[in-house]
């Protein structure tokens, strides 16, 4: 009797001592999902360990550099080169190198002269105290990426008119060959290229890149270029940092990784029952209940914050966006910008995006899925209206550049293979069910 | 383990909770937190006041059935109001950092859930205090057979 009531007693107690089991190993950390935009935090790997500024020093530079009279507000050229060695030079993020570009004589066989900040923004101002005769374009290229192989984490510079004209001018075919060889000894996943196009008043001696007799010009306006050069995601960095002020100005990307910030608003046009899951790997992720199916399918809008974008992108962003659904029934249903939504008035968590984009998926894979919300890589349209064949008289072609078309292709060439040929912007997102 | 025994008991009288963008705050958040303090704080406290402080350390008139119901029926009140502040205050919280605010059909979800949550957390409550009852009654004096004899 005495046993059996003792052993009714301690079963009174087991589901406490279950419970204190429980509690005991409860040590899970309590988080909240919070709507931050899921912001790629830049990882160690991701950081700039060094910035060279390179400037081509070849006489057909020299009409840029042009001295000005007291008063005269210098050229396009001189004031945007200068704002970019002065940011350079300001900022405290990396050590930063300053380099004339020369052609390898018998006397100096170097490519790449060491200069100082001071001295080449003088010669940015003043004019080139020792013009170089020209520079081959492919070399300065090859001679930019030894250094990158020196130092991982290089972020170069390159400003120049990037005529490139091959000794033979029976070998202008094979520019775009010459300017894809001079880029391989990186590798293409690693490399990635920004070409800035600006163009600024030229005054002297302008010598075409088909190699007929030099033409005087007197502050016609001609092209000059900025090239950044470096790993993908540092390029993309730079661009939106110091190239910050040419965000407007005609430009390329080959390979430059943006990571612009975006997340689902689970509190905007939402529909069925999803919730924002903790973030896999920096990927943004979702989970789905049970009642989402074909018949009752959930809707999700997705912010992006494209402000850090080049503005074409923006600009295609509205229409352009595709889904690339992988195992699910996923479509993409919308796309456009905040400044188009009504809704959007007085809610800061959707003024922080400049694009939205809702989805609709009605059946979730048991081991989730991988989305890809992605944007087609425009094709700069500049870049054939600023290319000529001929520049023998430019004075009346206007601001051109020799072969450029054939010169950026052999940059496109050399990133054909990557992603990035075709796609701008690959923004994932995990769906999964919620267990 | 044990955010998922309370998130268990709760949903399986509740469902999952509404509206779905709030269900990792109560999973994560609010049924552990809500569960462990009504387990051990309201209801634990309230035993332990009723059985050792009113009827052990004290001599008090409060040892009858009618008083320890009373007793029940705080503990369910007092677990309401927990239930209703910590899911408020916890989901307020969570919409603030996201610069939120629930509009509409997505504010009427939320109203409907916390009622039934601080309707099951006050079931909840009354029954750990029973519970409870059961493990403190015997150390003390004048209320060792309330609300009956067993197991004493």
């Amino acid at each position: 009797m005495i046993s059996a009531s003792i052993l009714r007693k301690y079963a009174l107690l087991l589901p406490l001592s279950g419970l204190a089991v429980a509690c005991g190993s409860g040590g899970e950390p309590v988080k909240i999902a919070g709507g931050k935009p899921a912001a790629g935090a830049p990882a160690a790997a991701d950081k700039i360990s060094q910035i060279n500024v390179l400037v081509d020093a070849s006489g057909g530079m020299q009409g840029f550099m042009h001295a000005n009279a007291p008063g005269e507000s210098g050229s396009n050229f001189q004031q945007t080169v200068a704002a970019l060695l002065s940011d350079v030079n300001g900022q405290h993020g990396a050590p930063a190198a300053y380099y004339f570009v020369k052609e390898a004589t018998g006397a100096d066989p170097r490519i790449l002269v060491p200069t100082s900040y001071g001295a080449l923004t003088g010669a940015v101002s003043t004019g080139i105290q020792k013009p170089a005769l020209g520079t081959e374009l492919p070399l300065m290229l090859a001679e930019a990426l030894k250094l990158h192989a020196k130092r991982p984490g290089t972020v170069s510079l390159i400003v120049s008119d990037f005529i490139y004209s091959p000794k033979n001018s029976g070998e202008t075919w094979r520019v775009k060959t010459d300017v894809k060889d001079a880029l391989a000894t990186a590798d293409a996943a690693q490399l990635a290229v920004s070409v800035f196009a600006n163009t600024s008043a030229y005054r002297g001696n302008f010598y075409p890149g088909n190699r007929t007799k030099p033409q005087a010009l007197r502050g016609d306006k001609l092209p000059y270029y900025i090239w950044v050069v470096g790993a993908p995601a540092l390029v993309g960095q730079v661009d939106g940092t110091l190239l910050k002020r040419l965000a407007s100005q005609p430009q390329a990307h080959f390979n430059t990784k943006f990571a612009p910030p975006y997340a689902a608003l689970d509190h905007f046009q939402n529909q069925g029952e999803w919730y924002k899951a903790e973030p896999i790997a920096g990927v943004p992720a979702l989970s789905f209940t049970k009642s989402v199916s074909r018949k009752e399918p959930a809707e999700v809008v997705f912010g992006l914050d494209l402000k850090a974008v080049p503005a074409e992108w923006q600009k295609a962003a509205a229409q352009g966006l595709r889904l690339d659904a992988a195992a699910t029934d996923a479509t993409l249903l919308r796309t456009w910008p905040v400044a188009q939504e009504p809704a959007a008035a007085g809610k800061p968590y959707l003024q922080q995006y400049t694009h939205l984009a809702k989805i609709k998926l009605g059946q979730v894979p048991g081991a989730g899925a991988l989305l890809h919300l992605t944007l087609p890589r425009p094709q700069p349209a500049w870049v054939a209206q600023t290319s000529t064949a001929n520049d023998s008289n430019i004075a009346k072609q206007g601001p051109k550049t020799f072969l450029l078309a054939d010169v950026m292709q052999g940059v496109a060439d050399y990133f054909a293979g990557q992603p990035s040929a075709q796609q701008a912007l690959d923004l994932p997102i995990r769906v999964q069910r919620a267990d | 383990m044990f955010q998922q025994l309370f998130t268990s008991l709760y949903q399986a009288l509740l469902g999952t909770p509404a509206p779905s963008s709030l269900i990792p705050v109560y999973q994560k958040s609010i049924f552990p937190g809500v569960g462990l303090s009504t387990f051990f704080a309201v209801a634990l406290g309230m035993a332990l006041v009723y059985y050792v402080v009113l009827n052990r350390l004290m001599t008090t008139a409060l040892f009858k059935t009618s008083h320890w119901l009373l007793f029940v029926l705080l503990t369910a009140l007092a677990s309401a109001v927990l239930a209703y502040s910590q899911a408020h205050s916890v989901v307020t919280e969570s919409l603030n950092s996201s610069g939120v605010a629930l509009e509409g059909i997505e504010q009427s979800a939320y109203n409907r859930y916390v009622l039934g949550f601080l309707c099951v957390n006050a079931l909840f409550g009354a029954l750990f205090f029973v519970f409870w009852s059961f493990v403190v009654k015997s150390f003390s004096t004048s209320a060792r057979t309330t609300p009956v004899r067993w197991p004493n």
